[in-house]
């Protein structure tokens, strides 16, 4: 054997032998993450953990400054995705056989029945807490400059969380499942009540072709099952993930999350534990920066009062993780995901009700399609997507009811919130409203005035008035905001608790008279 | 954060805290245990508990003229049922190299997918077949007899 | 950073701890793993697992026999718990057929309840075993079948006492119209055996009618 033959030979073995360690290198380029410098790198070298920023504010690491609820929403997400995928082995999209199919996995798919629970009450959880984490990024004033694009990425996704919940409903195909989704389907197609109101619904038909399009048929039938699944299953998760994707690097692009502007004067790192960052001459020269246009928030404020994120925000984000998975997990053992009966198309449900989160609207839609389904809806959906463009004050950012008014103007907004809410729906539900009192009044006029409308009004009224009492726009975002959510609560209630068969009013479902 | 810094230390060094930190480490092997054990769970799920096909053993009526060395074909089922002079018998139609479907003809059976071909007693005769074609556990039951696809005999067991 | 820890720590152990107690409770506590656990054959115990009937033919899947494991296909039970009893021979091939096609109940259910059809939602609850023969006319609506003499002295009640008049049964009757041509139509009661019965049905059907006050059915009898 030759010279050269033997030494490749020998080099073959010894990277043979090395493969393990070889590897490791590979992965973990920067080095084991031991000290701060290698986790950085560790954290902006690796594709999922680099959407976070290296190093995150003490600030934002307290439990009162998010709640952790954007990372509840995100694991619940999770949750839901692991489960569901799970689900899938054994679901079947086909009317009838997919109630059989849920059928099987609740009695013989091993850890089937505690997958689906925890697939449901985790996607129940993700959309309570999509909510108030919504509430947080307002009350803390957080959707303003530079963060105004990243509000409006959270209303997609919240849109989005609510639609994949909805399409989901469908799924089982029991009696619930397809009364909520005929009722559902039928609010998209309440614009008819204007088209019909003007005499034009021949010509321009939007709300039948909502319909339409959304259940693939003229009735909830295999063909939109297979609609549902699709969306449920593939586009709405990756539409989802893509949001979710843009949402967390713009939160890193942004410059972390909002903070008060002398926030350093207000928390203070422990010397004995943190480690300035800035000990030795900096080694790079900032050759970017001079290319890119603009300056990024973070220029000009010193990293000092940050940590590392790996593990201070590691530890946060994980433990949140196990939390949430903890909730999913217990709710999923005390009570069973529902499945009443075999869908029948020709009994409804009596009440048929549409999923929760929809129940503020099935009750604002029993007065007027139109405005309840659409109308007020899309008023309130776009009004949330212009706060960030509408308040333009700085005052507040970062803190919890900042800004004028404060902590007091939600208070007295609760409170005018629940009240004229309440006061509205016990005057129509006590003495009905308008076309009890003049049968032959036209329906373009109960469109325009009714219990849904009348509340909208009201509370539009109270925010101009807190908008020029404090001569404030966030103080009129404040007061509008919460009561809208004030009056989501009280609507959600009613149609879920006080509201039975006919949709006529019941002190408890206790006294729904079974027939 | 357990080890207070002795001097001035720099970002670019080590800090010994994973060692002592037990708290941390605790709570990331809860962690790493909770995954672990629902690793199992998911694991699990996709193995069927239950065969979603019909029972393997079931009954069968021949036909009163059954001709000796004509296979009865149970509707349904990759068997074939014959009747001679010394009894009845079944032999299993499922080719055993990958599974096709053999056909009866008249030296016995030919699998249409790999070319493979058996016997009329089930042994192999040409191609890839590893092993002869099973004989089934046959027995006298109910109104007629009852074949266990489940059970195999000896090659010319006859009831 | 301490309290992160706390929170992943004490959450991880809970998570830990349900997922445990989740898998101890499917795959040890359940009804029937004990009366499997109990039941002998000739060599010994069985092994514990679920079983099913497949019918292929009626789309069925019946899981009855994994607490009745004496009629699952194949198996020759000896204890004398009377879950795991064998059939009794019947025309049909119990083993093949499936249960719930005369028995009735929710064949894919695999716990006492709601196999049995006693829970909320399960519209058609077992049949008393007295009265399985009434599933006959599931399939052969007009053959002869086991209880044909039940049935022969039913037809007879039902040709004597006229119900036809009214009724459809399997294409025949439902001529006459109370209340005249544009009157209702009495229920074509052809598939009511269908969807299982509840035998008090008939007792307070014939109760409403002594109480009703009125209605088309009355004033056609000469009522009210
Ligand atoms: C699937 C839905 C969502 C997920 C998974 C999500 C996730 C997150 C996460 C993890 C954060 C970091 C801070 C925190 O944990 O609270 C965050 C911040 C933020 N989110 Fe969301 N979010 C969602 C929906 C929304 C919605 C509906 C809105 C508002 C319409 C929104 C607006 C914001 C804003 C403005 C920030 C920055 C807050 C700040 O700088 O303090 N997000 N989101
Ligand atoms: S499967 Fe029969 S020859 Fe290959």
């Amino acid at each position: 054997m030759d010279e050269a033959n033997r030494s490749a030979l020998n080099e073959f073995w010894v990277n043979l032998k090395s493969v393990p360690s070889q590897i490791y290198r590979a992965m973990f380029r920067g080095g084991a993450p031991v000290s701060d410098r290698t986790r950085s790198s560790f954290v902006f070298g690796n594709v999922f953990l680099h959407l976070h920023s290296v190093r995150t504010h003490l600030w934002s690491l307290r439990w009162t400054a998010t709640m952790g609820l954007g990372i509840i929403t995100t694991a619940a997400f999770l949750i839901t995705l692991v489960t569901g995928v799970l689900l899938m082995f054994y679901y079947k999209p086909y009317p009838d056989v997919a109630y059989q199919s849920i059928k099987d996995i609740h009695f013989i798919v091993p850890t089937g029945r505690f997958m689906r629970n925890i697939h449901r009450w985790a996607a129940n959880v993700m959309v309570v807490a999509v909510l108030l984490h919504m509430a947080r990024a307002f009350y803390t004033a957080s959707y303003r400059k530079p963060r105004e694009f990243n509000w409006f990425i959270g209303w997609g996704l919240l849109v989005t969380t609510l639609a994949l919940s909805f399409t989901g409903y469908l799924l089982p195909w029991d009696q619930l499942a397809y009364w909520a989704i005929t009722i559902g389907a039928n609010i998209a197609q309440s614009p008819r009540e204007i088209t019909d109101a003007m005499g034009i619904t021949e010509f321009f038909d939007i709300g039948g072709l909502q319909r339409e399009v959304l259940l693939g048929s003229d009735k909830v039938g295999e063909e939109s099952l297979i609609r549902f699944y699709l969306l449920h299953v593939m586009i709405l998760p990756l539409v989802l993930a893509m949001l979710m994707a843009v949402h967390f690097w713009r939160i890193r692009k942004d410059g972390g999350l909002a903070k008060p502007v002398d926030v350093d004067d207000r928390v203070k790192a422990d010397a004995e534990e943190h480690y300035p960052v800035f000990t030795e001459e900096p080694q790079k020269t900032y050759q970017l920066a001079a290319v890119v246009k603009g300056r990024t928030p973070a220029v000009g404020s010193g990293p000092e009062n940050t940590v590392p994120s790996m593990p201070h925000l590691f530890y946060a984000e994980l433990g949140v993780l196990m939390f949430t998975t903890l909730i999913c997990i217990v709710l999923a053992f005390v009570s069973d995901a529902p499945l009443k009966e075999l869908a029948n198309p020709l009994v409804p449900e009596n009440p048929a009700k549409a999923p929760w989160y929809f129940l503020g609207l099935q009750e604002i839609v029993a007065f007027s399609a139109f405005m309840g389904g659409i109308g007020i809806p899309m008023l309130c959906w776009i009004g949330l997507g212009l706060i960030p463009f509408l308040d333009k004050e700085t005052e507040g950012t970062g803190e919890w009811f900042g800004g004028p008014g404060g902590a007091k103007l939600v208070g007295w907004s609760m409170i005018y919130g629940f009240a004229t809410s309440i006061a509205v729906e016990a005057v129509a539900i006590r003495f009905g409203w308008l076309r009890e009192w003049f049968p032959d009044i036209p329906q373009l006029v109960i469109t325009l005035v009714n219990p849904g409308t009348v509340i909208t009004v009201l509370y539009a009224g109270f925010s101009i008035w807190a908008l020029r009492r404090f001569n404030s726009t966030r103080a009129g975002a404040l007061a509008l905001f919460t009561c809208f959510l004030c009056g989501f609560i009280v609507l959600t209630v009613i149609g879920t608790y006080f509201r039975g068969p006919n949709w006529e009013f019941f002190w408890s479902p206790a006294d729904w008279n079974a027939h | 954060m357990t080890t207070k810094p002795t001097e001035k230390r720099s970002r670019f060094e080590p800090e010994p805290m994973p060692r002592r930190d037990f708290l941390g480490l605790a709570a990331l092997a809860s962690m790493a245990a909770a995954f672990f054990v629902s690793m199992f769970g998911m694991l699990k799920l996709p193995k069927a508990a239950v065969s979603a096909s019909p029972s393997k053993k079931y009954s069968v009526a021949l036909p009163d003229a059954l001709p000796e060395g004509e296979a009865f074909v149970p509707p349904g089922r990759s068997v074939a049922v014959f009747r001679d002079g010394e009894g009845v018998f079944a032999i299993s139609t499922v080719c055993t190299h990958l599974g096709c479907i053999v056909k009866p003809n008249a030296n016995g059976f030919e699998c249409p997918c790999h070319g493979s071909g058996f016997s009329k007693d089930g042994a192999v005769t040409k191609g890839p077949a590893p092993k002869p074609l099973p004989w089934l556990k046959v027995s006298k039951g109910g109104s007629g007899f009852v074949i266990d696809e489940e059970a195999t005999v000896k090659t010319g067991t006859k009831v | 950073m301490k309290k992160n820890k706390y929170l992943l720590l004490i959450s991880s152990l809970g998570v830990l701890a349900l997922l445990v107690a989740a898998a101890v409770s499917e795959n040890f506590l359940k009804e029937w793993h004990a009366i499997q656990g109990q039941a002998r054959t000739q060599e010994g115990p069985i092994d514990v697992r679920l079983r099913q009937i497949v019918n292929p033919d009626l789309k069925k899947a019946d899981r009855c026999v994994t607490c009745h494991v004496g009629m699952a296909p194949g198996e020759q039970i000896l204890s004398d718990s009377k879950v795991a009893q064998p059939h009794k021979n019947v025309v049909h091939d119990t083993a093949t057929m499936g249960c719930t096609t005369c028995h009735g109940g929710q064949g894919q259910a695999t716990e006492k309840d709601d196999a049995h059809g006693n829970v909320h939602f399960w519209t058609e609850p077992m049949l008393p075993a007295k009265y399985a023969y009434a599933s006959c006319g599931t399939c052969h609506t007009p053959l002869n079948v086991p209880n044909l003499e039940t049935l022969s002295t039913a037809r007879k009640t039902f040709e004597r006492l006229d119900c036809y008049s009214c009724h459809r049964l399997d294409g025949r009757g439902g001529t006459l119209r109370p209340g005249g041509e544009t009157g209702m139509e009495g229920p074509d009661l052809s598939h009511v055996g269908l969807k299982g019965y509840n035998q008090n049905w008939y007792t307070a059907h014939a109760q409403k009618n002594v109480e009703a006050q009125g209605g088309p059915w009355r004033r056609f009898q000469g009522g009210q």
